[in-house]
């Protein structure tokens, strides 16, 4: 990525996001349409995930709503939990939903230090806080539903 | 080989005033594939495109050419979108529906915008086409999906 492409990022995301202007984030890949903010969440960077079109687990209902993508991320080992503070042995996601009409916005993937991590629409990965994001649109709206899996290497070691 | 092009042009067969300093001066070959800026990266107008826009009366001219119109569109598309990550709201997006309401001609356009760079040009296509010629195991692959649209559009003898 080069200086350019970071100093726009940092420019541009703000002016987007609100909170940002005031909270840390970290600017981690040039921009791609490879993959999407699902498919990042749930480490598949070869795809865009979103029902209808692009990649969606089979059997999945397709359609934007908060059960459907519980129920994509289910496949991939996740089930809907409470707290979004770290916990040993686990990785979370956060789903997003615009506040008018609870539609599925964005996800982001929990760090180890606590910060999550996301895909910002096609542009670039960044770090920041759960919140950072939120805000009306064009930013994703608020939270609404933390999820977690095991982590991998403790699944096996259970195993 | 680049040429050195005079910065005196012409219009309907009279000098009118040259290209402004800023202007870019080296001319992208071949002129008939010139890219189009809709993109950071696709930024700046050629000059063939902007004569062709300056070319055209702001008051009793006729339609812009679809070129340019898709491009405009295209255009406000994107900056609307800049951080969508959902393809539908994507596709939603008024100047996107505009896009596909121009119907079977501005085909070849998409395509030639899809061979320069990817993007979220699917929706429109299959819109306009009633096609899909991307099977289910390369669904969201944007790049195989690309090529798929791609290579429809070369079977069906579009130049892309």
């Amino acid at each position: 990525m080069t200086v350019e492409e970071i100093r726009l990022a940092l420019q541009v995301i703000p002016q987007m996001f609100p909170r940002l202007r005031h909270e840390p984030f970290q600017v981690k890949s040039p921009r791609t349409i490879k993959y999407n903010c699902i498919g990042y969440a749930a480490d598949d960077e070869d795809h865009v995930w979103w029902p209808g079109g692009k990649y969606w687990p089979g059997g999945v209902q397709r359609d934007d709503s908060v059960p459907a993508f519980v129920a994509a991320f289910a496949t991939r080992g996740y089930e809907c939990c409470d707290s979004d503070a770290i916990e040993p042995g686990f990785e979370k996601v956060v789903l997003y939903v615009d506040e008018q009409y609870g539609r599925v916005t964005h996800a982001a993937r929990q760090l180890t230090d606590g910060r999550w991590t996301s895909k910002l629409g096609p542009q670039w990965d960044i770090n920041h806080l759960l919140e950072g994001v939120c805000g009306p649109h064009p930013a994703y709206g608020r939270v609404a539903q933390i999820l977690r899996r095991p982590l991998p290497s403790l699944k096996v070691s259970a195993g | 080989m680049n040429a050195v092009i005079s910065n005196n042009r012409f219009l309907h067969g009279r000098e009118i005033a040259p290209y402004p300093v800023w202007e870019p001066t080296v001319p992208i070959s071949p002129s008939w594939r010139t890219p189009v800026g809709i993109s950071n990266e696709q930024g700046v107008l050629s000059r063939r495109e902007r004569d062709v826009f300056f070319s055209f009366h702001p008051v009793t001219s006729y339609r812009l050419p679809l070129e340019y119109r898709f491009l405009m569109l295209a255009n406000l598309w994107k900056q609307d979108n800049l951080f969508e990550s959902s393809p539908w709201r994507m596709a939603a997006h008024p100047a996107y529906q505009r896009i596909i309401g121009m119907g079977r001609p501005v085909v070849p356009i998409i395509l030639q915008q899809l061979a320069r760079e990817t993007d979220f040009w699917f929706e429109a296509l299959m819109a306009i086409t009633d096609e899909q010629p991307v099977p289910p195991e390369h669904a969201g692959d944007i790049e195989a999906m690309r090529q798929d649209w791609l290579r429809w559009g070369r079977e069906q003898g579009y130049d892309c």
